[in-house]
Order: structure tokens, then C-alpha cells, then sequence
């Protein structure tokens, strides 16, 4: 998590520093970032792919990260807090989620850059051939990589034990992914 | 998943292609020039991907739907089993749904396989890791990157190769990798193997308690997988 972020999320995110419980308990907030107001998703290609908003969670917190529709998804803050975004396919460069290279995105917003944003983590993909998602250092998939397989995630960055293959600390370094075929 | 209300598709093989990896270097020449850095994999596996059977299936639900298949498959949130990696950090995943009921009927005991199996996983990472900071990767680049130059690029690793080329389309990108490719030939190449060699056997010697243990929960589970097998093809 950003500090620019932290200033931009408001009195929400105020409350739970002052709670003393940042983000641990918190649902996915579909606010800066991903917005209920978005239209259908933009698919470069003209291919359709159905994909869906993942839903505000209710107040209750009784699903914290449920709101899965066959996503490699991203979030801002640990353990699916603050802005987020999904894909069910590639994007090569999070500088520009909804650029060339880009498929089955949703969340992110037209034009919101995720780049070195990302602080937890999680593939809820279906389940096929191409289920595993590996995430990139840099954009165009270079650099440093590590891998998620279905079902798997990873909840707090911020914690600094998670490394790219590299060496580089996991925690706001995510630059781009792709779905592959296994993370062996 | 049957049970749950729900289809599955089987796949069929991918492409022997698709399945090499080059963590460190494309050294294959004939790769390189068929794929350069692979980019066009990656958008062929796209393209396979919107074709499954399983996506386009998923893909077709309403979205109440949906989210009630993958909790079905996948569970409905990412807790329940957890595996501190030896490279850092905690993996965890859900140990409900129709994935973690198979496993558990081909392993046993899910939460130790869960774990097993992603500690050994990681060592390939941790691997890697050790490769590209060992002093005789690094010496190993100098004299490619030499050669590089002399092919009119600049980059001294392969990841400022990969960023020169960018988005600057296929031709540049295969002639980049066939010339990361030609260049590994003189000793960069053969330094990878070597070293991958080495820092593989010594984690998994570090490590072979936690090697022992997949093994022993796989092999046990091979038997089961053919009866399963068996029964279903009755």
C-alpha cells in the first residue's frame, strides 16, 4: 500500500489506522480503483468475455475475499483491501492495464494504472490448462517472476517475507502477468 | 463438481512448446527463433484459454452462478491451508471445495500434502534466486552481454534485453532472443546448467524432509488415482 493511497482512501481507511486494525478485517472496497458504475468490461480484440464486478462485500465481513468470478485478482492493501483489480486474462504492462496486451480485465478502471501497486494477492481461476498466473517485476514480462496456482494467494506483502525469483521484495513491485500452464 | 450441479471438461495435452520454461536465458536457438522471449506463446495461450471448453462454460453462467461454481471448485475463500515458502512468505489456499475433496482422497492428509507440495514447489524458486545472484552468474553475463553488443544491443542483463525490445513487435523480439540465444553458446548457457545443477541439489538436500514427504503422499496416492481411473472407465 501507497502512501498516496493511503491519503486518498479517506476516513475509511483513517478509521481502521486509528481502530488499530488496518485492512486485516476489511472487505474488498471497490472505490478508487474498481467502480460499481463501470460499463462492460473493454476487450481490445472485440472478443466478449463475461465478467462481472466482484460485489462490495457486506458489512458484516463474512466474505472477505468470496466475491471471486474466475479471477487472478489484485488488491491495493492486505488481505483484499482498497482498489483492486481483475483479470481474467493477460495484461503485459500494469503501467496500462487497459492497453495492448490486455484481455478479460475488469476493475481497474479504463485508464488506472495497478503498476507497483499490489500488496495481496489471489488466483480464483477456473480450472483448466492455463490456471496458473505468474506475475513479473517488469512490465512485458521481465524480470523477476513468481506464481500463483489455482486457488492459491498470497495475503500481505507488507510483511517483506514474499520475494520474486529474483530477490526483489513481492510487496508493490507487481508489474505485469500472464495465465501459463503450471507454476512448476 | 457433478454433485455441486456443475460441468467439467477434460484437456488435452498442451503443445510441447508451451511447456519449456527459460527462467534465466533463452538458449534454445530453434526456440528463439520460432518464439523469441515466447510473447506469441502467451497470446496463443489467451486465445486457448477464451477457447476451453471450461472458460466459455464459466464464461456463459450468471454471475450467482458462477461465484457458486468456483466456491464449489475452488472454495469459497482463500483459507484453510497454508505453507510457509522457504524463499518467504505464506501461501494459502481453501480446503474446501471439490479440488481439496479429490486431493484429500488421493493423499490423505491434505494439509500436510498442501504443504509438501508447495515447500518443494518454492525450491525451484529459491533456486532461481540463488542462480541469478551467484558471482558466477554475474561474471557469466559479462562476456555475453560483449557479445551482445556486438550484435547492436546495448542491454548488459536479460531483463534490460527484454525491456529494449518492449513492445517493438514479433521480428524484434525474435531477433533479440536468437541473439540472447547465440551469445549464451560461448558460457552463459552452460554456466545456468551448472549452477541450477548445484543449488538444486543443495536445497533439496536442505530441504528433504519436506522432499520425502511429497514423495511418500504422492506415490501412496498413485494407486488410489488408478482405481479412480479404473472405476470411472467401467
Amino acid at each position: 500500500m501507497r502512501r498516496i493511497h493511503l491519503v486518498m482512501a479517506g476516513a475509511a481507511m483513517l478509521a481502521m489506522l486509528l481502530s488499530g486494525a488496518p485492512a486485516a478485517a476489511s472487505p474488498a472496497q471497490p472505490d478508487s480503483v474498481g467502480s460499481a458504475s463501470q460499463a462492460a468490461p473493454v476487450d481490445r480484440d472485440g472478443r466478449a468475455e463475461r465478467v462481472d464486478l466482484p460485489r462490495r462485500t457486506p458489512a458484516d465481513g463474512a466474505r472477505t475475499a468470496a466475491e471471486g468470478n474466475g479471477y487472478f485478482y489484485a488488491y491495493e492493501h492486505a488481505y483484499w483491501g482498497g482498489g483492486w483489480c481483475a483479470w481474467a486474462g493477460n495484461a503485459k504492462n500494469w503501467i496500462n492495464p487497459g492497453g495492448a496486451g490486455t484481455s478479460g480485465q475488469w476493475g481497474c478502471g479504463g485508464n488506472y494504472g495497478f503498476d507497483n501497486i499490489a500488496t495481496s494477492v489471489w488466483n480464483n481461476g477456473v480450472r483448466h490448462n492455463y490456471d496458473a498466473v505468474r506475475m513479473h517485476v517488469g512490465t512485458f514480462h521481465s524480470g523477476g517472476s513468481m506464481c500463483l496456482s489455482r486457488g492459491d494467494s498470497w495475503a500481505d506483502f507488507t510483511l517483506g517475507w514474499q520475494v520474486f525469483n529474483d530477490g526483489t521484495a513481492a510487496d508493490n513491485q507487481i508489474s505485469s502477468h500472464y495465465w501459463g500452464v503450471s507454476c512448476v | 463438481m457433478t454433485r455441486a450441479g456443475f460441468q467439467m471438461w477434460l484437456d488435452a495435452s498442451p503443445p510441447a512448446d508451451e511447456l519449456r520454461s527459460f527462467p534465466y536465458i533463452v538458449d534454445d536457438l530453434a526456440w528463439a527463433r520460432r518464439h523469441g522471449f515466447g510473447s506469441d506463446l502467451v497470446e496463443a495461450v489467451d486465445a486457448r484459454r477464451l477457447a476451453d471448453p471450461n472458460q466459455r462454460y464459466v464464461s456463459g453462467l450468471s454471475p450467482e452462478r458462477r461465484e457458486a461454481l468456483l466456491a464449489a471448485l475452488n472454495g469459497p475463500r482463500p483459507e484453510g491451508l497454508e505453507a510457509r515458502l522457504p524463499s518467504g512468505g505464506v501461501m494459502r489456499r481453501s480446503a474446501e471445495g471439490c479440488t481439496s475433496e479429490a486431493q484429500r482422497q488421493l493423499y490423505g492428509d491434505l494439509a500436510q500434502w498442501y504443504r509438501a507440495n508447495k515447500v518443494v514447489a518454492d525450491l525451484s524458486y529459491l533456486r532461481q534466486r540463488r542462480v541469478l545472484a551467484d558471482p558466477a552468474w554475474t561474471a557469466a553475463l559479462r562476456p555475453w552481454a560483449r557479445c551482445l553488443r556486438q550484435q547492436g544491443y546495448a542491454a548488459d542483463s536479460p531483463q534490460r534485453l527484454r525491456e529494449s525490445v518492449g513492445d517493438r513487435g514479433r521480428e524484434a523480439e525474435i531477433a533479440a532472443a536468437v541473439a540472447e540465444a547465440r551469445c549464451a553458446q560461448d558460457g552463459l548457457a552452460a554456466t545456468a546448467r551448472e549452477l541450477d545443477a548445484r543449488h538444486g541439489d543443495e536445497l533439496a538436500a536442505a530441504h528433504h524432509q519436506d522432499v520425502a514427504t511429497r514423495n511418500r503422499l504422492e506415490h501412496g496416492a498413485i494407486p488410489r488415482a488408478r482405481a479412480v481411473v479404473a472405476s470411472e472407465q467401467e
